[in-house]
Parts: C-alpha cells; structure tokens; sequence
C-alpha cells in the first residue's frame, strides 16, 4: 500500500476499502485473544478458513481473527455477524456518529460460545449460509437457563457499556483496513484538519474529564498542558503498557485486539504536546500484544500515518517498541523511564515536582500516559469532550475496563461507566458468585489495592470513594471472594507479590514488607499475639509514610483494609485458634461426620497420605497425626460428610 | 539565597541545597545512613525523614533528595511522624544487621529497642545495601565494577556475574565510604584482597623503602586522572615504569630518576627534595612548585 500524502487520500482509501468489502455479507469473527487461545481458538478459526475456502464460500464469507470480547469465561468465543448487523460503515471522515458496532447501540451478531473445532461447520451451514441459529452453542443463563441469541442481549455485555473494548470484535488488529473503516484514525483527520490548534485538543480533553487510567487518576488534560507549556524542542510521549497485576488483563487486551486505537491516540498526543518521537513501553511477557503493536507500526509507517510528514501535515512523530523485562516496578513512571533508557528498573528519589512532565526521558520532558487513556483519546476528539463528560460521576467520567475474576461467574473483562455500584458490577455483570455461595469482599487495584466487604457493596466506583474506602482504582483489577476465603490468608498472598516485585531499594518497603510477611505468617500458623495487632499497624505506618515510592506506599492496603474490615477475623487466628474460613492448614482439622457418611469409600481412594483407614461399609476413620489438610477428601465426597472445623 | 524554616527558627541558605545540609549547617540532628557528602544522594536508607509543614500536607520526605528551591519551606525534623518512622526503620535495619556496630549506636542516641523485630535470615549479615560502594566506584572513581544485583530482599552487591570484576582497581574507595565496614580489605603476600568482590589484585612495592604502596591498576588510574587535569606528565605520579636504574649521583635529573623507580609518595618526596637541595638555588627546577600550586 502506498503512502498516504492528504487527509483526501486517506479518505479516498476507506472509501476504497469499503467497496472492495461490499461483496462480503456475512462474517465471522474468532476471538484469538489471550484467553480464547488458550482454550482453542485458534483451532476453531483455522477450521472456519478452511471450510469456508473448501466451500468457495470465500467471496462471501470473511473470517476474522479478532482480539478478546471480554466474556472469557465463556471461550472460544465466535461471532457471526449477519447482513443487517454489519458495523455501519463511516461516511466521512468527520462523522461523528461513526461507532463500532457491538458498543453502546450496535445490534451485535450470533454469539456462541465454548466452540470447537468441529462445530464450525454446523456453523457455517445453519448461521452464515442460512438463517438458522445453533442453539447448544447459545450462551445460557447459569442462574435461569434463560438462552440468548444476540451478543447485546446477554446481562454480560448489556450492562455494559463498551466505548473502548467494543471496537476489538469487529476488528482484525492486524489489518489496519478493519480500524480504518469502523471509523479509525478519523480522530486524527479531525486534528490535522486544520480546525484544531493543539490548545483546543487539550481544552477538549480537559472538557472531557478524563483521568489517568493507569490507577493515579491524574487529569490527562492538565497533564497535557504541563507537557505542553515546558519549554524547549524535544519532547517524548510514552505509552505505558507494562501492565503487571496479578490477574489485570485490559491494557494487553486492547494492545492485543485494536493496536491502532492506541496509536492514534498517541499520535494525538504527540501532536498536542509537540512531541517528535514516542515510545511504547510493553512488558516481554505479552508476545502477542508485542507482535500486534510492531505490525500497526510498521502499516502506519507504510501508510504515511506515522513518520515524517504525516497525512501531508507539518506534524512528525515516530513511535519506537521498548520491551520491559517483567518488573511490576516498572509501571511507576520514574522506574518506567529508567529501564527505557537502558538502567534498571528502579523509582527514582527526586522529590516531585519536577514530574517527568517536565524532567523525564533522558532529561527531556516526557508525557506518559496508560493505554486505557491514549485509546480514549481518539473517541473524544471525534464526538468531543461532552460527550465523554456524560458518562460517569461528577469527578469520574468515562469508563473503567475491569479485569473481572476470582469467585464470580461471568469472569472476564467488563467496561462499564464510573459510577457503577460495585454491586451492579459483580451481581449484574458479574452475574454473581457460582454454587450459591455468599460474596465475602472483593479486591479492586490489584495487589496494591484494598479488600472491601459486603457492606461496601453499593459503593460507587469512582477513584474518590474507592480511596475514602481504604482501596485504590488501580489500573482496575477486581477480584471477587466469597465465604470459603481467609481474609488473613488473602492479604498475606497479595503482600507476599508486593515484596516479591519489590526493587528492594528502600529500607521500609524492602525490610518491612518481609517482616509483615513473617507476621502475617504467625496469624496463619495461630502463633500471634495481641501485640503482632499493633506490630502489623506500625510497620504499615512506616511503609505508607516513608517509602519511596507508590509501590510501597501503597503495598500495606491490603492488610490495612482487611484488619479494618474483617478484625475479628485476624482475632479469631490467636484467641481461639481457629481460621474462621477453614483455609489456614495449621489451624483446621478435618472430621467425618457419621450421620452423612455412606462409607462409599471415595474419600479413601482420594486420599494420598493414608490418613483415611476403612472397610467397606464403614465410616473411614481419620488419622489427624497424617491427614495433610489437602482438602482432596472433601472434594470427592458427594454428601457433604467431611467437615473443616 | 532562599529562606527555610526548621523546626520553628528561620535560616537564609543557598538555592538548590538539601533539606539535610541546610538542618546540618545549622546545628540539627539529622542521623544518614546511604548518605555521603561526594555522592549523588539516592534517599535509600529513608533515616534522614523530616516533615514537610505549610501547605505541602504533612507529607514526609527524604531530606537528603529534597532541594530548597522556594522561599518559606517548613521542615520538622522530629515530629511525631517522623520519629515513628525513622525509629521503625531503623529497627528494621537492626533486624537486618543486628550485629553493625553503627547501627546499635544510633538505635542507642535514638532510642531504638534493638530487639523490636525479629531478625529473618543471617545474623552474620553486615550489608544494608545503603549503595554508598557502588556510587563511590561509578561516580568518584568512574568505574563499574560493583552494583546492585537481584530485587526486593534478594538484593546485594556483588560485580559482575559474581565473578573477581574486570573494572576493579583495588583502590578501596568502596571500603573507606561503607558505613558498616561490610567491605573487608586485606593485604598478604604482595597482594590486595577486596573479600565481598573477591577482587585480588598485585601491590607495587616501595623500590626505596619496601613498604607495599598500592595496586598497580589504582597507581595507573590516578596518573590517567593527574593527566586529564593538565598537569605535566609525570609531575605527581609514583612512577611504576620498569628499567635499569641509574646509580645514585650520576642522574643529575631528578624527575628522570623519579620516572625509572618504583617509590612510595612519602619516599618519593624525599628523594625530589634531597635533590633539590643538593644543587645551588639558581639551578634547582621550581617547576614541582609551580605544578603543586597548580594542581591546587
């Protein structure tokens, strides 16, 4: 493809991408994310091509190979989108109304779900050659059995409402025609259209609100502007995607399934703040959000939308890949910005002011921003800053992508508005937690972030209340725990993977992180005493006022939470002994309840330590000098038999 | 000049100096530990701590990173806050290294029960990875042969690979900043070992005296330096260049003397002024002098 020299040709090739695909009615569209490929997608759309080139159904029929839809808990996804569902294609450039189907309003297509390899032909020949539905691929309700047969009618996806995730099903990332025709790179046209001077793109960022999604929550407008006003030729912007969560999936995701969308919004950035070059900063560990991201590069370099010159304007901007070596430090930015320039990875002491808005890369300054703000960017300028203001609360706007996961049904990944009930999130979306179990807490920012209990539950989402809480919205990790969870046991598991991904160059966070860690242990083994209480309050102190850096500042919020929340669960750990929970091993004992048992004699083949001594027709006996707590017994039995106590 | 206040008394000090040097300067009490008047300061060891008062919300900082930029700073060096957390700190750097003698003498100045946290690993441990000895060597010395390896509490120093460091010169610097005297040095048969680094380098002996100087590679590395400040070669160094030497009387040149031997400085200076003397005034070479008086 040739160089794109104008804003004319630029649109002169949508319109020539659009009538080349007037020929395709019907598509269908593999979820080849992460997650869906891990259980087989890329079986399944290896078969669709296959069948369909078989078929000489070519012509007609697209397979596309997109990044993840978020309902992961369901995979293999496949889309098929028929005639009338189609993504509306854009009319020009500057329409505003150009949206991805499948967002707030799209129609969506046939949605099914857990697909192998050998239902894509009953697929193809009942939904794409014909009218017909498959029904024992629809997605049924858990809780009614209720089937639905439209991606937009399942309370997954309904409640959501996907301004940046809904792009990923109707784009294959590694065409840049896909991104061009659901709209893309219009939020570039309207810039270099010659109607906006840099000031307003950041006024209209500023009107829209916008916040840092990277978990500080700092005004991407203002932000913008400090970049702007530092004087001086050379200036960088830096994405950052060293997404590094336990469980935190949405920044690869987007990078993963819509590269471009990223990359228009840095290149709106760079012309914003004058930047002439860019990195963007991916952790090695996400191979395929690497190879995604350094295909888009190299179609924008093709298609003159990168590089000097770009769309014939004044603006020049050139966008290099740095790869992170996997150290969750290095999401701070000063850390971030030290592993670029090739030293470790490591926050830096300069007190702040001056930020890297002003003294960053290399000493020049730096703009960095989280993937989920650049990727909002683009959206903001086509239907301007108002438009973004209206979803949200009053110091909130926009949409938070979750990483939704732990004991929840629909995991996966949801974006919904700020300002949504925590129990709209994991009831509605959600769809609440599997076997009837009771919701116990849940874990939002991630391990940095804070426990927040039942009560808490009708607790808006939005960064100032999460902080009032004693939690963090992070970059939006939210992991759901019911009743069968220690709380003791789950705040001692994330402080154990801050002090793991701790740089280890400060004395509170390197030395009291491990003694927090030796105290929590005692909690587990029931050796605490009154005073660890008191112990455990004074090292947080310590790591929340003088660390470094956020990471150990923040990394005492779990166990600050659940103390605040759940003491008297800690308290039960020493004074009786006992994990209310039964998941601490030291502290539980397993017995057999006689009244239940049927002496089926599972729970004796299940268990591996020979704890378990029994004939048949009897109750087992169970030594407690060699039972391991291993749980294996309890998993077998079908009448509930083996107690934890 | 720019004007700050600490602990309620008004001091005038120079724009861009630290919180700490100005509470220093002016008679506070501020205990460091990763902190070193030649190097770079990295805020590692968080003991240094003051408040930050009027209008900055309490916000407890590193005084040895912070600068003074602005006029009305408010600094408190002993609020409850700062005490908490330096005391803790310092506990849990005893907890680290109970058996470092300068750590028990400031747990002793302020208040510190040394037996507050249990202490997790090696009693023997000496290192409080303050990075004193890896700045010291890239910064003042400008080499690397130590840095910091591994993260969190894995984290020591150690060169390369773990391996005797290829940039390592033996010139100690690492063992004169260390605070907790983890760095050991010792001498033996002709030969300098550095034990953390396992760095073993040959000493050059004193042709004069006998008494072992310093490594090779360290005398190579302050002429390397005396050059670059444009000095007239030879004018300071301790020669190590090997040749025949000429008997003593014949050489009427002291500096030519000076460059075929192998002295230590003290034996060095000696023989230069021996020389110097023996000769009437007019024909004794000022340019040592004026080279020292340079140098200065």
């Amino acid at each position: 493809m040739s160089r794109l020299n104008s804003l004319k040709e630029l649109e002169a090739r949508r319109r020539e991408i659009i009538a080349a695909d007037k020929e395709k009615t019907a598509a269908v569209a593999v979820c080849c994310g992460t997650g869906c490929s891990a259980s087989g997608a890329r079986d399944v759309a290896a078969e669709f091509e296959r069948l369909i080139t078989e078929k000489g159904l070519a012509v007609r029929v697209r397979t596309r190979i997109t990044g993840c839809h978020g309902f992961c808990e369901q995979g293999p996804l496949v889309v098929v989108e028929e005639a009338g569902s189609r993504p509306e294609h854009s009319t020009s450039l500057n329409d505003s109304n150009a949206r991805p189907a499948g967002g707030e309003s799209g129609p969506g297509g046939l949605l099914y779900c857990r697909v192998k390899p050998e239902d894509a032909e009953e697929i193809l020949e009942t939904s794409v050659l014909n009218d017909g539905v498959v029904e024992h691929l629809l997605y049924k309700d858990p809780v009614t059995g209720e089937k639905f047969r439209s991606e937009n009618d399942v309370p997954f996806y309904a409640h959501q409402s996907r301004m940046l995730m809904g792009y990923n099903g109707r784009i294959d990332p590694g065409r840049i025609e896909d991104y061009l025709t659901a709209g893309g790179y219009g939020g570039l046209a309207q810039v270099l259209g010659g109607s906006m001077p840099p000031e307003d793109v950041i006024k209209e960022i500023e009107i829209s609100g916008l916040r840092g999604r990277g978990g500080g929550g700092y005004p991407t407008g203002s932000k913008w502007d400090l970049c702007r006003r530092v004087e001086g030729e050379i200036r960088y912007v830096v994405c950052n995607a060293d997404e590094g969560d336990p469980g935190c999936f949405q920044d690869r995701s987007i990078l993963e399934g819509n590269p471009h969308l990223v990359l228009e919004g840095m290149i709106i950035a760079a012309y914003a703040v004058g930047a002439y070059e860019g990195y963007i900063y991916v952790r090695a560990e996400y191979p395929l959000a690497l190879k995604q991201v350094a295909t888009a590069l190299e179609q924008a370099y093709e298609w003159g939308l990168l590089g000097d010159n770009i769309l014939g304007s004044d603006l020049s901007f050139r966008v290099r890949i740095s790869r992170g070596g996997g150290a969750f430090v290095c999401g701070e930015e000063t850390a971030l910005l030290s592993s670029i320039e090739g030293l470790t990875g490591e926050p830096n002491p300069r007190p702040r002011p001056p930020y890297p808005t002003s003294i960053g890369l290399w000493g020049f300054p730096t703009l960095i921003n989280n993937v989920k703000t650049l990727a909002a960017v683009p959206d903001i300028i086509k239907k301007g800053g108002a438009w973004h203001a209206s979803t949200g609360t009053d110091t909130s706007k926009g949409t938070m992508i979750f990483s939704l996961t732990g004991r929840v049904n629909n995991t996966g990944l949801v974006e919904v508005p700020m300002g949504m009930s925590l129990r709209e999130l994991i009831f509605d979306v959600g769809g609440g937690i599997p076997g009837g179990r009771k919701f116990k807490a849940v874990q939002t920012g991630g391990p940095a972030g804070g426990c927040l209990p039942a009560e808490m539950l009708d607790l808006p989402l939005d960064y100032e209340r999460l902080s009032e809480a004693g939690s963090i919205m992070g970059s939006g990790g939210m992991i759901v725990m019911d009743e069968s969870t220690c709380m003791v046991d789950v705040a001692r598991y994330f402080l154990s993977f801050t002090v793991d991904e701790s740089c280890g160059k400060c004395t509170p966070c390197r030395e009291g992180g491990r003694q927090m860690l030796a105290l929590l242990d005692k909690f587990v083994h029931g050796t605490a005493l009154e005073g660890d209480l008191n112990m455990l309050f004074e090292l947080a102190a310590t790591m929340q006022s003088s660390s470094l850096c956020a990471l150990g500042k923040l990394a005492p919020n779990p166990v600050l939470t659940t103390l605040r929340y759940f003491e008297d669960e800690y308290r039960s750990h020493f004074e009786q002994w006992r994990c209310p929970a039964g998941v601490c091993r030291p502290l539980i004992s397993y017995t057999i309840d006689a009244e239940a048992c049927t002496a089926c004699g599972r729970c004796l083949e299940a268990c591996l330590a020979g704890a378990l001594t029994g004939v048949e027709d009897e109750v087992p006996e169970l030594d407690d000098q060699l039972c391991t707590k291993c749980g294996a017994c309890r998993d077998v039995c079908r009448f509930s038999a083996i107690l934890v106590g | 000049m720019v004007r700050i206040t600490i602990d309620g008394l008004d001091f005038e000090v120079p724009k861009g100096t630290t919180v700490l040097e100005a509470a220093r300067r002016n008679g506070f009490e501020i205990p460091t530990l990763c902190y070193h008047e030649a190097l770079e300061p990295i805020g590692s060891c968080r003991l240094c701590l003051v408040e930050l008062g009027g209008g900055e919300k309490g916000e407890v900082v590193s005084s040895c990173t912070h600068p003074v930029e602005k006029d009305g700073l408010v600094v408190y060096t002993e609020s409850p806050a700062v005490l908490q957390a330096r005391k803790m700190n310092l506990s849990l750097l005893l907890a680290r290294c109970p058996g470092v003698k300068c750590l028990q003498d400031l747990a002793y100045s302020w208040w510190v029960d040394s037996t507050a946290l249990p202490v997790l690993g090696d009693y023997e441990k000496e290192c409080i990875l303050c990075g004193r000895c890896v700045r010291v060597c890239r910064e003042a010395i400008g080499k690397e042969a130590i840095s910091f390896t591994f993260r969190g509490v894995d984290r020591q120093v150690l060169p390369p690979f773990k391996q005797q460091p290829d940039d390592c010169i033996g010139c100690t610097a690492c063992a004169y900043v260390c605070p907790t005297g983890a760095v050991k040095v010792t001498e033996e048969e002709g030969r300098r070992f550095i034990a953390p680094w396992k760095s073993d380098l040959p000493l050059y002996f004193c042709d004069s005296c006998e008494a072992p100087v310093t490594t090779i590679e360290n005398s190579a590395s302050l002429e390397e330096k005396i050059q670059e400040t444009g000095l007239p070669p030879g004018s300071m160094r301790p020669s190590f260049k090997t040749g025949e030497r000429e008997p003593e009387g014949t050489g009427s040149d002291p500096e030519i003397n000076a460059d075929e031997e192998m002295l230590c400085p003290r034996c060095r200076r000696r023989r230069v002024t021996e020389s110097i003397a023996r000769l009437p005034r007019e024909k004794q070479d000022r340019s040592w002098i004026k080279a020292r008086q340079g140098y200065k």
